[in-house]
This record gives C-alpha cells, structure tokens and sequence, in this order.
C-alpha cells in the first residue's frame, strides 16, 4: 500500500475540485459530507500505510515514492515524490485525525460561506500533507507556502472586517520572510550538497558539513528562522495571534493543531543540519524557552478568548521549540500530538462557545455558561486539564518530556520552563472559571440556534478520549517506561544522536548521549533526578490551579488589584510587549516612506533628461529658423562665407 | 563641320522632343489663352515621348558613343567642344528626371485650374526639364553650367508664377532669382579659373592635364573647385548655399516645389558626380564633403524639429537628407556613389508622393498654417492619413520602405569605407527626424480638429500619390533591383 | 518539414488582416469573430511547429534562407530552436487571448486594434525568427512601431500624446542604435572575411577583438534593455501601462519584454561572449536594483496596472540574472521565467481589461469588495496572482527558482547577489496581494461595484486557458526545459568554444605584427638602396 502514499493528499485535493467545480449548487450538508469522506479517506489510507509500516524492520522504514521528475535543475534533480518514515507517518496520522474530527464537527455548526470554508480547510489539508510526507526540500516549499495561503484565507474569511485582512495579509507576509530564509537555505543546501533529496541531504550531512563550520552554521540559521517564524516564535511571534480572527473550528485545525507544528517538523526534519551547528541548537533552545513564557504571560492579560488561546498556542510551541533546541526531538514531536490534541478541543470549545454567545468574543461579558453547555463544559476542562499539564493526560507526560531535555541542556531552561508552567495552569484555569462560572450572566442566547448540536459533541469526546489515553505512546523511559514513540522515531534522528557528540561540548554530551541510549549506566541516577523535577513542575502547576481557583472563584476583585498594583507591567503584557507597535515603526513605516520617496523623487523624474534634450534640440532649431530672414543679401553674405569656409579648406589640407 | 558628323543627334533626342513640346504649348496657350486644359495633357505627352525616346535610343547609343563622349563645335575661335555623352550614367538619370517631370506635371494639372496661366507654369517646368537633361548628360564644365542655369532660371520664374493665393510667392520668388544669379556668376568663376589653369573645359581632359601637369595644388584650381562647389551646393541646397530653401518651399506652386526638391536635385548630384569624380585624383576632398555632410544633416533636421507648418518641415528635411546623400559621397567609390542614387530613387519617391499630397489637400484651402489643416486628416480621410503617414514614416527611415533601405545602405557604405562617427551621426539625426515625422503623424490622428478641409478629388494628383506610395514601398522590399542599376550606372566611372 | 511553416507564421496575420480592412466600420462583431480565428489558425499552425521540432536536434530548425538584396548579403533567412520555439508560442497564445478577451467598450477602437494586434503578431513571430540582421532589424522596429501607433491611437486621451511619444522615442532610439552596431559588425565581418553578410548563423564564427566588442555590445544592449525594460531605460514603462488599454498592456507586457530578454539570448551572448562576461557585474546590478525598487514602489502605489508594470520591471531584473549567470540551469529558468511572466502579466491586465469593460477603474484606493460582486473573477484573479508571485505549483515558482538554483551554482554570479535575488521571489507576495486584497476584499465602497456581473464564459475561457498554461509550467516543466536545454547547452558550449578561439587569435596576432614590423623594415632597407 506505501507505493499509494501519494492518495493520501489526493483526497482533500479531490474534495477541493468537487466543491470547488460542482459544489455552487450543493447543500450545505452535501458538502460537509464531502469534506468529511475525503478527510476520512485519507486518514484511512495513513492507517493502512502506518500498519505497513510497522512491520518493516526499524532500519528500513523510509521508504521513497518519486512520481515523476518536477524540476529539471541540471544535477540537483527535484522530483515530486514522498518520503515515508516514522516522523512522516506520525504526523500523517495526526493532520488526518485532527482534520477529520474538524470536518465533523463543522458539519454541526453552519457559517456564512461554508462552501468557502470547507474548500479553505481541504486545501490546507492537501497542502500540509504534501508538506509532511514531502521527499525533498524543495517539494517541501510547496506545502509550505501552500499552507500559510491558505491560513491567510481563513483569517480573511470574514472579508469585510478590516481588520481580519489585514492580520491575515500580515499572517502572509510574515510567512514570506519565514519563506525566503528557508528558501536561502535551501539553496546553500543545493549548493555544498548538489541535491535536494532528505535522503542524499541529511544522513551524508555529517560528512558534507564540517561541524561547526560556517556553512552549517548558516543553513542551520536560515532553517531556524524559516521554522520560528512559522511556528510564531519570537521575535516573530506577533502574527498568529492577530491571525485567529475566521471561524474557530478551521483555526482549530490550521493554526492551534498544524500550521505551528509544521515548522516544528521542519525542525526535527532537519535534525542533523542542526546537529552540525550547536550554535543554532543554543539559539532555538533560548528562543523556546523565551517564547513560551512570553505567550503565557501575555495569554494572562488578555480577554478576548481567541487571544488568550492563540498565546497559549504561542507559549506551547515554544516549548516544543525549546525541546528540539535541546535535541531531543522525539520530546518536541510527542509534546506537538499532545498539543495538538488538547488545543484542538478547547479551540472547538471556544468555537462551540463563541457561536452559542452569537459571536460574543470578551471575556468580561461571559460567564455561567456551564449549564448552557453541559458538554462543551466538560470536554473544556479535560482540554484546560491537559493544557496545563495535570496527570494523567498527555499533556502531563510529554511537557514532562520537554522539562527532562530542557534540563540537560541547561538548568536554566528548565527553570524558565517552570515558571511557564505555573502561569500556563494560571490563565488555563482563569479562562475556565470565568467562563463557565463566572458571576456576571451574559443576556441569554436562548435563541441562538446552534447549541452543542451531535457531530460537535462527538469530535469533542473523540478528541478527549484521545488526550485522555495519549500519554500512554510517550511515557518517560527515565521512569523505566518504555517511550514507544522515541523508540520509533529514533531511525529518523539517530544520525543526529551520531553527530551530536561530535557538536555538543561539555556536561551537555553525556547527558544527551545517556538520554538517548535508554537505560544506559548513568540513567538510574538521571532516573531519579528526572523523578523529581516531576514532581517539582506537577506541584507547581496543581499550585497555580489552586491560586486561579482563589482568585476567580473565592476572590474576583483579587486580580484588579494586582493589575493594578504593577500597572506597567500589566499594560506591556496587555500589549504584547508593544511588539506590533516596535515592528511598525521600525520596519513598515520606513519601507512606506521609502516607496513613497522613490516613487515622488525618482520615478517621476525618469524622462526629464529625456525633456531637458528635447528642449534644447527645439532652441537649436527656432535659432536656424530665426536665422533665415528672407532677405537676398544676408543669404548672399552666408554663401559667401561657405565659399570662404571650403576654400581655406582646401587650402589648408 | 566635321564636328557635326560624329555628333549623336540621337543622344539629344529627348532635349529635342522637349523643345518641340516647349514650342507647342506656347503656341496652343496663344490660340487658346482661355484653356488651361490643353497644356497639361500636351507637356505630358511630350514628356512621355521623350522618356520613351530615352529608353529606346540606349542600345545603339552605347555601340557608338564614344567613352569621353560626344562634342559639338561651338566657336571655331576657341576651339571649345560642348560634349556630352551618353552612358549608363546619363542614361540613369534621364530616365529619372523624366518620369519625375511626368510626376510634376500631373501634381501642376491638379493645381493650374486655379493659377491662370497654367500653360506658361507647363512650359517652364518643361524648360527647366531640358536644363536638368542637360546637365546630367554634360562631361563639359560649359554644358553643365548652361544647363544649371536653364533650370534654375526657369524655376525661379515659376516660382512666381502662383498669383491669387494666400502666400503670394513673388518675394522668395526674387530672392530666389537674385541668389541664382550670384551663383551663377560664382559658377562662371569657377570654370574660368579651371579653364585659365588647364586650358580645358571638358572634365575628361581636364582630369588628364591635371594628372600630366601637377596642378593639383594651383591656387586656381582650388579657386575653381571651391566655386563649383558652391555653384552645385546651391542647388543641392547644402548648408552655407540653403537659406533659400524653406522660403521657396513654402511659397512656391507645390508642383514647382516638387520639381526643386527633387529633379533639380537629381541634376546637380549628377553634375556633382560627372565633376568631382571626374576630376579623379586630387586633392582629397572627403574632408570638405564630411564637413558639409554632417552641417546639412544636422541643421537640416534640427531646422525642421521645430517647424509648424508642413510645407517648411518637408523643406528642412529635404535639406536633411542631401546631407544623407552627402554621406554615401564621402563614403565615395562603386559602393558610395551606387548608394547615392539607390537614395535618390526612393528620395523622389517619397518626396513626390509628399508633395502630391500637400497639393491634394492645399489647392483649394486658404489656411496659411496648414499644420491646421492636417489636423485629424487621418480620422477624416483615412486613405490620405495612411498615405501621408507612409511617406513620413519613409522619410523617417522606418522599415520595411524606401527610406529605410536608402539610409541603410548609404550608412552602411559609409560603415565599410570606415567613417564610423559619420554614422554615428547620421543616425543620430535619424533620430531627430524621427521625432518630428512621429509627431506629425499623431497630428494626423489627433481627433478634434476645427479645420474643414475639403480635398477636392483631383485624379492626376491623386495618381501620383498612389504610384508614389507603391514605388516607396516597392522600393524598400524589392531594392535589389534598383540597387544592380545603380550599381550598373556608375561602375563605368571608376 | 518541407513546407515553410515559418513563413506560413509571418505571412497569416498579415493575409488575416486585409479582410479586416475591406469591412465597413460597424460591423465590429464580425471583424473581432475573423480577427479570432486568424489568430486562432496561427495558434493552431505554431502549435505544429512543437510537433515537428525535433528536441533532440540543438540547431536551428524548419530554416529557410533566399537572397534578399544579394549585393549586400542581405538575406531572408529564418529559422527556429528550441528557445525561440517556446517565445513564438506564446506569442500566438498570448495574441489569440488578448484578441478574445478584446474589450467591448471601445467598440470605435476595435478594428484598428485588431488590424495593430495582427500585424504585431506576424512582426514579433518574424522577430524570433530571424537568422539575418537587417530582416531581424525590419521586423523588430515594425513591432516597435505598432506597438507605437497602438498606445498613440486608442491611449488615454490626456496622457496620450506624451506617453506615446516618450515610448516612441525611447524604444526609436533604441533601434537606431541597433541599426548602428549592426552597421558596424557587418563591416567587421566584411573587413575579416571579406565577404558581405548580414547572416547571424556565419556571424557567430566571426571572434571579434575585444575593443570591437565593447562597444556593439553596449549599444545592442541598450536597445534591448529598453524594451525589457531594464533600470533605469524603464521611463516609458508605467506611464505607457497605466494609460494604455489593457489590450494594449497585454501585449506590451507580456510580449515586448520578451522580445529584449530574446535579443540578449540571441545577439549579446553567442556574439560577444568576453564582453558579456565582462558585463556581468553590470547587468546583474542592473537587474537586481530592478528587483528591488520595482518591488519597493509597488508596495504602496495605487494604481493597479502600475503595479502590474513595477511587477514586471522586477521580474525581468530576475531574468537577465538568470541569463548573465551563463548556468544552463539558470538560463533555462530564465526562459521559463519569460514564459511564465508573459502568462502572469497577460492574466493580470486581461482581468484589470475585464474590469474596464465593466466601466470600472482599478485604482487600489477606490475599489474594494469585488469578491462580492464577482466570486469567480475573485478566485481567477487569486491564482493569477499566485502564479505571479511565485506560488510553488503554478509557473512564476519554477523560472524564479530554477534562476537561483543555477545562479548560486555559476562561479560568475556569488551567493550575495543571490541573496538579493531571491528578494525578487518573496517581494511581490507583499504587494500583489496587498492589490488582490485591497480590491476584493473589505466592504463594498460604491454602488457601482455591488452590481458588477461576474465574469462571462468568454471571459471565464480566456482567463482558464492561461490558467491552465501556467499549471502546466508549475507541475510539469519538463515538457518545456526539454526543448530548450540542448538549444542553451548548445550557447553554452558555443561560447565556452569563442573564448578558446579568441585565446589562439590573441597569441598569433602578436606574431603576426611581429611580421608585419620585419617586413616594415625591410622595405625601408629597399628604399634605401633605391635612393
């Protein structure tokens, strides 16, 4: 079946032609039915190749379809093919379950424009597929920017909000400078390697590559920057929060479960370029760890629920960051699932929430609602649950994941790290107190049509149940479980684990090498250190849950003081750190002034050498038209003078 | 009387048949002052005989003519010789003079119903035929000037000739008049001075008896060589000699315009031709010619950038393109001087055809300024708009016309005789050219025009015009031909 | 293929064109039906030219040659490979789409355009068929010229004399100065081999000395940067785009620029091989400034058709990259880059020419919403824009990347010139979608826009087509590259082959003067003795 690999993203493609081509006439539920079949289909399909898989050897599972060749660039051969392997197939099944549980659940709620809204999320599906199980750099790119278009549409989904346009063409351009960081990166791959293939690129890596070495160092950078900014980090974390502005189940699927993520992928694609330049390591972890504080403690300012869970976004893919910085990407692709997971179902909940509010999307004016809706309620708190990190869900075991690395690589990333925690379980629960218990009761929307209708209720559970029992495919092998998931992603970066003594100096090396080796020598005393961060970061969290719980159930005015004590402070996390407002004037205004100047004093000026010319041939010429007077004797004299003119001439030559 | 056997009445033929022509007019004109409309069609006639007469006279000529051609005893004084002969070279040029005087005259026929004394007007152009026949045929320094002044002295009679018109052309007619007799007399000097240095008036043995004596550098010599060019270059309208050229142009009767510009033209490059190449060996004179070269191109066009009034443009860029004509002479030799007259074909083409259509559109309107009057000719009469953009576009040196072709070869002699800045700058005057013939064609298209002009339908002219066209346009495609005959008229010479 | 297929090209336009002229004016309906299916048939005949063409063959193909004016050597020689293969065939399929997305509302304008369309087709088909220097010179200046006469005839009427005229002027000049180098190669080819030519086939053995190559290189250069157009020769550009009518523009655009990029290929490159290379540092600044303050402008600028034109003073600043990088790679991507910036530009303007038809302007500021008026138009015009900026999968992607991929290959053309370049793949997401944003989306200002219709199957046709194309290029490139690869190796190798010749000439020249000395002194001994 793996030779089929390439139906896989065929079918949302093929849902996009059928609504896109016929769909002007269907129902809306013709078309949701559409959507659904597609996205099941393919999930199906990555079942079946991900069982094939399974019963291959571990050292075999890459296996590499070509369909035919793309680009004809002399020896660097570009074709359209994919590339199965384990991190290919995790993320298959991922984007396939997600998207599916997304389709259903939007076949429960109706929008204005459904048609576009379905075509809008299979064409995301089809191109994130192909950016997943991509065979080649370039063919990568496809998705890439595949993916980000079609996000930028969704956020302009409701088109006549300035606003929304102008977060989704930032969302776009933003991608734009992700793209053309990568985009020199690839070619300097091109360049040292002669090919685009991850399979001539990543594992001869080692011996292309000097470590260390400055060309390492620079496609790893430009790499880097590509997937940050993808993945919203800072200092370009500003436009996936703007960007969450369309209907919440599609920014479900595209920007809280998959578009961040893939520039997660893309590290851990890359895990080996990476390997090769501890530099970069150094700065991605620092970026992570940064990043995910920032999300968090701007997340617990806002009011707005899109942006408080947009920034929850922001601060777990930092965290995902912070895990591949600290090379253990297994950890980083067990927290993605995770959290892919668990935001999927509080985004679908804040959509299911936002619709029965008609649109209402401030948190001041909510409150109560857990009667009103029982089950959103429900699956709302196992979301909030694994979001903040609480056993037993999934979210509990791989941020674990993510600490235990962080700590290798440097003590001080963790302790970043735990601080994030605490105030993610801070405003996880703030949300989910107001919301659903809050004081003030919202003007009821009894009216309002959609509430909890069955197919969101059943993509809720479905995907509860999930983050429910997930944590089980990663459990810490530090705790003497066996982590199923590093196990069978290990082929993909065991070149890198190879390559990572050669580029980490000092402590780091053995610690890293131990985490990787399993239950080497050293790993009982790591065991039990590992134990008791454990602890340490679920003490923490339970702490902040108990604290939230003070604030906004026992005590509500508790939070206005304390806003109001460090007002600075407040107000710089309320506006982001004025991150928006420092990018606009220190880069847009300059390049509006610089067009504008161009335009004014350049471009309109273009021809005047070209009018200067002409005036001065026109002043020739009226002067030999003033020269002819009429009269016989001043023509006479001029001959005259042309006689004398040839005859010194000739007398002269 | 000896001299008068070996003389080729034969080679005359065509002078003959004109003078025959000339004579009837006048007479019909005295029976019948009332009718213009005999004169046309009898000069036509005549024209068309003696063209036929030219054409068919060749073969047996060339058996008998002798290389230094044909004399006639003058005075048995002086022992001067009047000759003139009949090559391939003279034989080019009558036919094209001819079939130019065929042109005019019927541009003259579309124009006389209002100018009285049309047969007069007929039979001026016709003498002034003679005179060009003349002095293209001439390899005597006499004969060559008596027909000079012919001509001019009969253009600059007809000039005048154009009574109750808006311009009244008697001024610039005088003017022309007085400078023509100055010159004349310079032309006079020249070929005393010539005459008293070497003793002949015949270029052939002129060019001997400077090669045999070393009179190269004889002051009167140079004296005599410095006039002629004068003489010539006045009515080529090279630089210093051109100030009369726009008056003239814009007062003059269009026909009598057509013939200034084009077959008097014709008469003096061939004079220029039968003279300085005659000459041979001398002094080299190539400095002098680039010198007036690139002053006719550069003040002919720069002149013309400016102008208003079409009549005046066409005038400063036929002084322009004597300065292109000028260029294939310094590029000199078979090449130079073949791409001379390939020019001068596709030249009286276009120019025919240019005046044909001011005559067209002129004849009968009042308005002085008659960039007016082809203001949105192109939206109204679209045929006359095409035609009139065609010519400009040829003018302009645009492919695939006659112009074109013209200037590529002319240039491209010059290219290969390795006068690069030459080209140079001839094509940078190319493109002033081009400025004012573009502009003026947007003229043509430019809508919202006040200007009522009727164009009276006048076949003869419009005749012309059409030919023209065909022959601007034939001769840009299909050059190949022209070019083997010219080549064919000069190769004797060198 | 024995019949003159080529000729067959040049000539049906211009045959089509004369019923044109024989119908009265009033029955535009007609003369567009006849105008589109002679362009059609021209489709259809060079669509047979890809049939024929032999891709393995590197040469010139379907050649045919007779004297012109034998005196002169000048001849009407024409023939096709593999590059010149592609150009034509846009050219047929960009002027049978111009002629049927043909705008109705300047119905008193229609037949003088068609008949100025038709007769540009058969000069630009001549252009890119050319093998003899003054054929390739009558061609080019007619094209110049039409295009001329068209933007002077039914331009906006205000601007319309000035920005006529300064294009007249510029691309006139241009052309004079062409007529000018190829004055002086062919008496250079006459002063070497002593025989008259103006054959670009029996050109290209000529290896002229370096000083000579200078200078004919810049004037070719010259002309043909001004109708890319290149930095800073773009003057007339965005004037001429932004008052001409959209038809007009498609051509212009999409067509003009082409035919400067094809006179690089076929005269710079293969004739003066030093002096290009010695130009490279020039060109390539050249192109990347024009990459950059294309892309700057257009970021804020409102008028569409301008930005439209800033778009395609950017694209052909990647292009000439791509060709003075002398990679087969890159030139390759270069043509396909052509290609795909015909495509684009024709889409764009075509659409802006559709609004028009509608009595609707395309000034940024002004309009707003469309997509609510016309949904189809909305998405038609979203891919166009993809395809314009370089969408992966559609054809901008492919040329803009195969350029820089050969580019950063070429040890002429360094990483930092790459590192600008790519600019030119990532700048015009920002400011074409900053247009299809600004004038689809966001609410409906005036109540003209709500009650636009929706695009029409013709129109829906014209614009599907172009899609379709440029899909093609975006998935399967190889059906192009195929073609022109051996045709570029073939350059490449030729050049490689000069610069060889030019090394051995250098050596034997000196000897030769050495002779020429010994003999100098020699005769002045003789004379000597004589006296």
């Amino acid at each position: 079946m793996i030779e089929f690999v390439w139906l896989i993203p065929l079918f949302p493609l093929l849902g996009v032609i059928i609504i896109g081509c016929l769909g002007a006439r269907f129902p809306k539920r013709l078309i949701g039915l559409v959507g659904t079949l597609t996205a099941a289909g393919s999930l199906a399909l990555s079942c079946r190749v991900f069982v094939d898989v399974l019963h291959m050897l571990p050292h075999e599972r890459f296996v590499e379809v070509v369909l035919w060749e793309w680009l004809p660039a002399g020896t660097t051969r570009v074709d359209v093919g994919f590339l199965v392997d384990p991190l290919c197939l995790v993320m298959l099944l991922l984007v396939c379950g997600v998207s599916f549980c997304v389709h259903i659940y939007s076949m429960g709620y109706t929008a204005t424009g459904f048609r576009r809204y379905i075509l809008c999320l299979n064409l995301f599906v089809f191109f994130m597929l192909l950016l997943i199980s991509s065979n080649s750099f370039l063919f990568m790119l496809v998705g890439w920017q595949g993916t980000s278009l079609c996000a930028s549409l969704l956020s302009a989904f409701w088109y006549r909000q300035q606003a929304a346009v102008t977060a989704s063409r930032k969302a776009f351009v933003f991608d734009r400078i992700g793209d053309y960081s990568i985009l020199l990166g690839i070619l300097l791959i091109a360049a040292h390697f002669g090919s685009l293939d991850f399979r001539d690129v990543l594992p001869l890596a080692a011996e292309k590559l000097p470590a260390h070495g400055l060309a390492a160092v620079l496609i790893s950078l430009l790499l880097m920057v590509g997937a940050l900014v993808r993945s919203s980090q800072l200092p370009f974390s500003l436009w996936l929060p703007d960007a969450i502005q369309g209907p919440m189940p599609g920014h479900a699927l595209i920007h809280a479960a998959t578009l961040g993520a893939s520039g997660i992928y893309v590290l851990a694609r890359c895990s080996t370029l990476f390997g090769l330049a501890p530099l970069s390591l150094w700065a991605i972890a620092a970026i992570g760890a940064g990043t995910a504080f920032y999300g968090a403690a701007v997340s617990l300012t806002q009011f707005d629920i899109r942006r408080i869970f947009a920034y929850a976004t922001v601060s777990q893919l930092g965290y995902m960051v912070l895990a591949c910085g600290s090379g253990a990407y297994a950890a980083g692709i067990f927290h993605l699932i995770a959290h892919a997971v668990f935001q999927t179902i509080v985004f679908l909940a804040c959509g299911s929430i936002i619709y029965s509010l008609d649109g209402e999307t401030d948190l001041r004016n909510m409150g109560g609602l857990w009667r009103r809706l029982p089950w959103t309620y429900r699956m709302f708190w196992i979301g909030t649950l694994s979001l903040s990190g609480i056993v037993p869900f999934a979210g509990f075991f791989s941020r674990d994941a993510v600490l235990w690395a962080a700590f290798q690589k440097h003590p001080v990333l963790w302790i970043a790290g735990v601080i994030t925690v605490f105030v993610t379980t801070f405003y996880a629960f703030r949300a989910l107190f107001v919301i659903f218990h809050g004081r003030n009761r919202p003007n009821d929307h009894a009216d309002s049509p959609m509430i909890e209708p069955p197919a969101a209720v059943i993509a809720l559970v479905v995907l509860a149940v999930t983050s429910l029992v997930g944590g089980v495919i990663g459990l810490p092998e530090g705790l003497g479980a066996s982590n199923w998931l590093e196990r069978f992603l290990m082929p993909v970066f065991q070149s890198q684990a190879s390559a990572a003594p050669a580029a980490l100096p000092g402590p780091e090396v053995n610690l890293v090498a131990a985490s990787h080796a399993g239950g080497a020598g050293g790993s009982s005393s790591a065991g039990l250190l590992h134990g008791i961060l454990t602890g340490i970061s679920l003490m923490i969290s339970l702490l902040s849950l108990g604290i939230s719980y003070f604030f906004y159930r026992v005590d509500p005015l508790a939070p206005v003081e304390i806003a109001a004590l460090f007002g600075r402070v407040y107000r710089t996390l309320y506006h982001a750190w004025y991150l928006a407002e420092l990018s606009d004037s220190m880069v847009v205004q300059p390049l509006v002034k610089v067009s504008g100047w161009l335009w004014r004093t350049v471009e309109m000026r273009l021809n005047i050498v070209l009018f200067r010319l002409g005036g001065v041939l026109i002043a020739c010429s009226r002067f030999f038209e003033r020269i002819q007077t009429g009269l016989a004797q001043h023509y006479a004299l001029l001959i005259l003078a042309g006689i004398v003119l040839v005859l010194a001439y000739y007398f002269l030559s | 009387m000896t001299a008068m056997l070996d003389f080729q009445w034969l080679a005359v033929a065509p002078e003959l048949i004109l003078i025959v022509t000339v004579s009837l007019v006048l007479l019909l004109d005295s029976w019948w002052p009332a009718c213009p409309y005999v004169a046309g069609p009898v000069s036509l006639c005549g024209l068309t005989t003696a063209l036929a007469a030219a054409v068919f006279s060749l073969p047996d000529l060339m058996a008998v003519m002798p290389w230094h051609g044909t004399g006639l005893r003058m005075s048995a004084a002086t022992g001067l010789i009047a000759k003139i002969t009949a090559d391939d070279l003279s034989h080019f040029f009558t036919i094209l003079l001819l079939s130019v005087g065929i042109m005019v005259t019927l541009i003259m026929l579309c124009e006389t119903r209002e100018n009285q004394d049309g047969a007069g007007a007929f039979a001026l152009v016709l003498l002034a035929n003679i005179g060009a026949l003349v002095m293209a045929k001439g390899v005597d320094l006499l004969v060559i000037f008596l027909g000079w002044l012919t001509a001019h002295s009969a253009v600059s009679l007809a000039i005048g000739s154009r009574r109750n018109s808006a311009r009244s052309g008697t001024a610039p007619a005088l003017t022309h008049f007085l400078i023509s007799v100055l010159v004349a007399g310079f032309f006079l000097y020249g070929i005393a001075f010539i005459y008293g240095a070497t003793g002949f008036t015949s270029i052939a043995e002129i060019s001997l008896e400077l090669e045999k004596v070393d009179l190269i550098r004889n002051p009167y010599v140079l004296m005599g060589r410095a006039l002629l060019l004068a003489g010539l270059g006045f009515s080529l309208a090279l630089v210093p000699f051109h100030f009369w050229v726009s008056d003239v142009y814009d007062a003059a009767p269009t026909a009598i315009t057509a013939f200034l510009a084009v077959a008097v033209k014709i008469a003096a490059l061939a004079g220029f031709l039968r003279i300085f190449c005659g000459f041979g060996v001398g002094i080299d004179e190539n400095g002098i010619f680039w010198i007036l070269a690139v002053l006719t191109m550069t003040v002919g066009n720069l002149a013309a950038l400016a102008q208003t009034s079409v009549r005046r443009l066409l005038a400063f860029s036929a002084i322009g393109h004597t300065g292109y004509m000028m260029v294939g002479i310094v590029a000199g030799g078979v090449p130079g001087w073949s791409a001379v007259l390939f020019y001068l074909i596709t030249y009286a083409f276009t120019y025919l055809g240019a005046f044909g259509l001011v005559a067209l559109c002129s004849w009968r309107s009042r308005i002085s300024d008659d960039r007016i009057l082809y203001t949105g000719l192109g939206l109204r009469y679209p045929l006359l708009g095409l035609m009139m953009a065609l010519f400009m576009l040829s003018l302009a040196g645009l492919p695939p016309l006659g112009g074109f072709m013209g200037k590529l070869i002319v240039l491209r002699a010059a290219m290969n005789g390795g006068y690069v800045w030459l080209v140079v700058i001839a094509l940078a005057n190319n493109l002033v050219s081009l400025y004012y013939c573009l502009r003026l064609i947007a003229v043509l298209y430019r809508s919202g025009s006040d200007s009522d002009t009727i164009v009276q339908h006048s076949a003869p002219a419009a005749s012309v015009v059409g030919m023209m066209a065909a022959g601007t346009i034939h001769s840009g495609i299909c050059s190949a031909g022209y070019i083997t005959w010219a080549c064919a008229a000069v190769e004797r010479l060198f | 293929m024995e019949y003159p297929i080529l000729s067959i090209l040049i000539v049906l336009p211009v045959v089509g064109l004369v019923p044109l002229l024989l119908f009265p004016a009033g029955r535009e309906g007609l003369i567009r039906i006849i105008a589109l299916a002679v362009t059609m048939s021209e489709f259809i005949v060079s669509l047979g030219l890809t049939r024929w063409f032999k891709p393995e063959l590197a040469g010139m193909q379907f050649t045919e040659k007779s004297d012109w004016i034998p005196g002169l050597g000048v001849s009407y020689a024409v023939g096709l490979d593999g590059i010149s293969l592609w150009l034509v065939l846009l050219t047929t399929f960009l002027v049978m789409v111009a002629v049927a997305g043909c705008p109705e509302y300047s119905t008193h304008h229609v037949r003088r355009r068609l008949i100025g369309i038709l007769f540009f087709e058969a000069m630009v088909i001549g252009v890119f068929t050319a093998l003899d220097a003054v054929l390739f010179c009558v061609f080019w200046e007619g094209a110049l010229l039409t295009i001329y006469v068209m933007i002077g005839q039914d331009g906006d009427q205000e601007r319309r004399p000035s920005a006529a005229m300064i294009y007249g002027l510029c691309t006139m000049t241009g052309a004079t100065v062409m007529v000018m180098a190829i004055l002086y190669l062919h008496s250079w080819y006459y002063r070497i081999s002593g025989i008259y030519s103006f054959d670009l086939l029996s050109w290209y053995q000529l290896s002229l000395p370096y000083s000579v190559q200078v200078p004919v290189f810049l004037c070719l250069a010259i002309a043909f940067a001004l109708q890319l157009p290149l930095i800073p020769f773009h003057g007339w550009l965005s004037d001429v785009h932004s008052k001409a009518p959209a038809m007009t523009n498609v051509i212009v655009a999409a067509v003009l620029a082409t035919i400067g990029a094809y006179g690089f290929v076929r005269f710079s490159l293969p004739l003066f091989p030093e002096a290009s290379l010695q130009f490279i540092p020039v060109i390539v600044l050249l192109g990347l400034l024009g990459i950059i303050y294309g892309g700057l402008i257009a970021l804020t600028h409102n008028d569409g058709k301008r930005v439209v034109a800033f778009f395609s003073l950017s694209q052909m600043g990647l292009v000439m990259l791509g060709l003075f990088s002398f990679n087969q790679v890159a030139i390759n991507g270069a043509v396909l880059l052509l290609i795909s910036h015909g495509l684009c530009t024709a889409g764009l303007f075509c659409f802006i020419g559709m609004l028009e038809n509608r009595k609707h302007s395309f000034d940024l500021s002004q309009s707003s919403g469309l997509i609510q008026a016309m949904p189809i138009g909305a998405a038609v015009f979203l891919i166009m824009t993809m395809a314009s900026i370089g969408f992966p999968g559609l054809s901008g992607f492919v040329g803009q990347l195969l350029i820089l991929l050969g580019t950063i290959e070429s040890p002429r053309v360094g990483p930092p010139f790459v590192t600008l370049a790519a600019l030119g793949a990532i700048l015009p997401a920002a400011y074409l979608l900053r247009m299809f944003q600004q004038t689809m989306f966001g609410e409906i200002t005036d109540q003209k826009s709500a009650q636009l219709s929706d695009l029409e199957w013709r129109e829906w046709i014209v614009l599907g087509s172009i899609i379709f194309v440029s899909i093609w290029i975006g998935v399967y490139p190889k059906t192009f590259t195929a073609r022109v690869d051996p045709a570029i190796q073939n350059l490449l190798t030729h050049i490689e082959q000069k610069k060889e010749d030019d090394a051995n000439r250098a050596l034997s020249q000196s000897t030769a003067e050495e002779v020429e000395v010994l003999q100098m002194i020699e005769d002045m001994l003789k004379r000597g003795k004589a006296e």
